[in-house]
């Protein structure tokens, strides 16, 4: 069984193959960790720790238990990875009721959209919008999303080429993401390092990456940046190729919720609203969506609230890992995660808490100046 | 960096442990296991793709056409 190990500052950063699982080791830790590699009877081990770090006897067992008992799950795990292609058999045969489409066209490319429900139709067109065409090809690449028995299916060209299953919608709107990006950009999922969680915008061929667990701000910053002389790049996806390190840009259009909605109309930006007014979609310019790839250089991770002015400050490659992880899916085997931790141990990483939007927009501005 | 190869393959987990701790993760799953490790997991390989909740809302059940 495979694993990874880098050191970070003071902890080891490890990566299971096996079970797909990044743990974080302090020095005590990495030393079971040591004995278990190498075959070391527990007992053998809870002697060696007590020794060497002064733990009670008791302690000491339950430590090395516990350590011991945890590692053999994660290199024999029990627990189950995503499995996207249960079912996908029944589900590529599957025949659809009624549906509708949309023909959409990006980079060049045109693609099409087949729907089998009305608020799926809703929840994936309402973003993508903004690149309907009206040219009628027939013979062209197409994707159909449809509910399937209590879940979600995709099939790329009616399943001739792939048919993929999920149990949640936001899980079968990320798999057509992937499937358009490869489209967009003749790629395959293999060639992806990484597909980050957030938004990223572009000044001067950087970009900056913002990112944080849903309802943090990003985007309505996203929106507020856009209003300040950078142009949108990605929002919610950002696939990161594996090759070049590089971002991609996806075109779906920055979603903006509740009171972002008020707050960036009131200030200029051109919007487009559902008709229940819950979401509105700022579509990108076409003029400034530049379709190139661009280095990642900083990632802020940010959070709006209301009662701090700001708070803007470097935080170590340790502290940004954990956060990153919880946002990011990295590809699930060696090569990839091994690239991946290379690849981050170079980014420069920040945190910003706002409450003040001027302030915040300063700070991301000159961030970007500095490269 | 450094890679291996663990060489001990043969653990018959089941019965080292006997069924009640591993068996008990097996049905509870990973928060289970998560919440019993002493070292920190930094993701979480059951969920996939974090994403924002952009619910449009109930569009109704039909389509006009």
């Amino acid at each position: 069984m495979a694993y990874l190990v880098k050191k970070i500052e003071q902890s080891h950063i490890l990566w299971f193959e096996a079970s797909n699982q990044w743990a974080q080791f302090d020095e005590q830790q990495w030393l079971i960790f040591c004995f278990y590699n190498d075959g070391v009877k527990q007992e053998k081990a809870v002697k060696e720790l007590c020794k060497k770090f002064s733990f009670q006897i008791q302690a000491a067992q339950s430590f090395v238990d516990n350590i011991y008992f945890s590692l053999d799950n994660l290199f024999y795990p029990t627990f189950e990875k995503p499995d996207f292609s249960a079912c996908a058999k029944v589900a590529a045969s599957y025949k659809l009721g009624k549906t509708k489409s949309h023909l959409y066209l990006f980079n060049g490319k045109p693609f099409r959209i087949v729907y089998g429900s009305p608020w799926l139709e809703s929840y994936i067109h309402l973003p993508l919008a903004h690149l309907e065409t009206e040219d009628n090809k027939t013979d062209t690449y197409e994707i159909e999303v449809f509910p399937f028995e209590n879940r979600f299916a995709l099939r790329v060209n009616k399943g001739n080429s792939k048919t993929l299953t999920a149990d949640e919608p936001g899980q079968i709107k990320r798999l057509l993401y992937i499937e358009l990006t490869n489209f967009f950009y003749d790629k395959k999922e293999s060639e992806w390092m990484a597909f980050l969680h957030g938004s990223a915008l572009r000044k001067n061929n950087e970009i900056i990456i913002l990112t944080s667990t849903g309802g943090s701000g990003k985007s309505t910053m996203a929106g507020l940046l856009m209003l300040n002389g950078f142009d949108f790049f990605s929002d919610d996806y950002i696939p990161v190729e594996a090759q070049s390190e590089k971002a991609y840009p996806f075109p779906a259009a920055l979603c903006l919720k509740n009171d972002a909605i008020s707050l960036l109309e009131s200030k200029g930006l051109k919007l487009q609203a559902t008709t229940k007014g819950k979401l509105a979609y700022a579509k990108p310019a076409q003029n400034r969506m530049q379709n190139q790839a661009c280095k990642i250089r900083n990632v802020v991770f940010i959070k709006y609230c209301k009662e701090k002015d700001l708070v803007f400050e470097p935080i170590s490659t340790l502290e940004a890992l954990y956060h990153f992880l919880q946002e990011a899916w990295v590809g699930d085997n060696m090569k990839r995660a091994e690239q991946f931790l290379n690849w981050f141990t170079q980014l420069k990483f920040y945190k910003l808490v706002y409450g003040n939007n001027e302030k915040a927009i300063e700070k991301l501005g000159k961030l970007i100046e500095q490269g | 960096m450094n890679k291996k190869e663990k060489i001990d393959t043969n653990s018959n987990l089941d019965e080292k442990y006997g069924m009640s701790r591993r068996e008990a993760i097996r049905k509870m799953g990973y928060a289970a296991f998560a919440a019993s490790t002493m070292f920190l997991l930094l993701n979480n390989p059951t969920k996939a793709y974090a994403q924002s909740q952009n619910d449009p809302g109930d569009p109704g059940d039909d389509w006009e056409w």
